[in-house]
């Protein structure tokens, strides 16, 4: 299956999609990370530490650096994760999709949006679970391109703004036929959640306001090591049962070796 | 001038105007600062150009503006074939003059100029490369002595793509949180001058934990409970809580850079 996680900048997407990974691979799962976001930061919330996060290579920038070029056939997917994916806890696996490191570059048309759409769209996703990291706002979902058999998580702090980012993702969602679609109000009570599942008209869930998520912001750290106990990392644990994740994982399929 | 608004009487004619764009990481309060600093300046006599860059809804709310999702008119525009931007004003639209007379009014007669939103209904992304190219072209033609706040789309990817050229200050905004702090220290590597570093703390004590990040701070805007609030609520602070400490440093911040400016 193929999820993805959106919504406004800031909401919490990165330390979400960090610990649902995590909680998904230590069931069993076998779990690839895609972080979308050309401001990659998703090796920090998964628990590669800021060195691996910075070092892991992109798959974009490794491309450019080839020599290919937007128009080239599309590469093979699996070998790209093959070559590119970085090993974490429980057999995850980190894959960069690219990293603004230049003001002059060879794809500035489409920046790492097309590579987000290829990775997203033909990475093989039976017997694994694609979790996908978006860039802030609807521009990267629109390009992620979700479609029937995804998973769509948005989410919001309880701010107007961030409310109305995740209303528009999820209408977009739908626009895209995405049939299962989840709203998450973060660091938000019960009554938020409510509320953001009445804007909205999908379900939401509650990630309740952590001073150990909090602590592991500031620290540049992975909640789900510093504190897996803690209730926001718990809670998140929980959104996995609204996802529709089979109970048991699927008939493994290895992942390449890196 | 054409149809450009007039400036205020008394305005003085011989300001210096600032042109100033503001990035940084996914909520660390761009339009916030955006939207109450272009709001000071005005207070203060000046003629002030507030750009949205943003495709998300967000600018509007902090200036108090009733959102909306619409973009340029089509007959405004017109493909420009290997252009800068692909698109511009259509030849009836002043290049000097276009980023005023298609902008609307927002209060304390700020100017509010938007690409349009994303509005969710459609996957149309023509449209937004449509506005957006015009609204930048514009932008960077502007030739009246107006200031120019531009609030600009989250993340590392604006300044790759030329999102504030137009600009004469550029202000890298962070909170205390070490990942935005990491993606202030990339826009600060990344950016073609030197900006102006400034931290807006989401919590106590904000400013330091930037400071033992590496990051080199010039001016703190200190975390408010009254700021947070009128956020949750779709407010603008200027309105809902016109007293707030936050406020003041804002007021404060427009100060440095009237003064850095060059």
């Amino acid at each position: 299956m193929k999820i993805v996680i959106t919504g406004k900048g800031g909401a919490g997407k990165t330390t979400i999609a960090g610990a649902l990974a995590r909680h998904l691979a230590h069931a069993g799962h076998a779990v690839v990370a895609l972080d979308c976001d050309p401001n990659p930061m998703l090796g920090i919330t998964l628990g590669f530490g800021p060195e691996r996060t910075e070092a892991a290579p992109a798959v974009l920038n490794m491309l450019v650096e080839m020599g290919h070029t937007h128009n080239d056939p599309d590469p093979d997917p699996e070998g790209l994760l093959g070559q590119f994916g970085i090993d974490g806890p429980d057999g995850l696996r980190l894959l960069t999709v690219g990293r603004v490191e230049q003001l002059e570059g060879a794809c500035v048309c489409c920046g790492s949006h097309s590579t987000t759409r290829k990775l997203f769209s033909n990475l093989p996703h039976e017997g694994r679970i694609v979790l996908a990291d978006l860039e802030a706002g609807l521009n990267d979902l629109i390009w992620a391109h979700p479609g029937r058999e995804d998973v769509v998580v948005a989410v919001a702090e309880p701010s107007a703004k961030g409310v109305e980012i995740v209303r528009r993702a999820c209408q977009l969602s739908e626009t895209l036929g995405v049939s299962r679609l989840v709203a998450v109000a973060n660091r938000a009570s019960v009554s938020d959640a409510e509320n953001l599942s009445r804007v909205t008209g999908v379900p939401a869930f509650a990630i309740p306001e952590d001073p150990a998520v909090a602590a592991a912001d500031r620290d540049g750290a992975a909640p789900y090591d510093t504190d897996p106990s803690s209730p926001a990392v718990l809670a998140i644990g929980e959104l996995v049962g609204w996802l529709g994740v089979p109970k048991r994982p699927a008939a493994e399929q290895p992942l390449p070796a890196g | 001038m054409g149809e450009a608004p007039s400036a205020p009487a008394g305005s003085p004619s011989s300001v210096r105007p600032l042109k100033v764009a503001i990035v940084g990481s996914g909520g660390v309060g761009k339009s916030v600062v955006s939207a109450t600093l272009a709001r000071t300046l005005a207070r203060r006599g000046r003629d002030v150009l507030a750009v949205d860059l943003d495709p998300n809804p967000g600018l509007a709310y902090s200036l108090g503006l009733a959102p909306s999702d619409a973009g340029l008119p089509p007959e405004t525009t017109i493909e420009v074939k290997g252009g800068l931007y692909g698109w511009g004003p259509a030849p009836e639209v002043d290049l000097a003059t276009g980023a005023m007379t298609l902008s609307r009014l927002a209060p304390d007669g700020v100017r509010y100029l938007s690409p349009g939103k994303i509005d969710g209904k459609t996957v149309n992304k023509s449209e937004v490369k449509r506005c957006l190219g015009t609204v930048r072209l514009l932008v960077d033609h502007l030739e009246a002595p107006w200031d120019i706040v531009a609030d600009l789309e989250a993340g590392t990817t604006t300044p790759y793509e030329g999102y504030a050229r137009f600009a004469e200050v550029i202000v890298v905004l962070a909170t205390g949180s070490w990942r935005s702090c990491l993606a202030a220290r990339r826009l600060c590597a990344l950016l073609p001058s030197v900006p102006l570093v400034v931290v807006a703390s989401k919590s106590a004590p904000g400013a330091s934990d930037a400071a033992r990040w590496g990051l080199p701070v010039q001016h703190h805007i200190p975390f408010d409970p009254e700021v947070a609030a009128a956020e949750r609520r779709g407010l603008a602070p200027l309105d809902a809580c016109p007293d707030a400490p936050a406020l003041s440093a804002v007021a404060s911040l427009a100060d440095l850079l009237l003064k850095v400016a060059p």
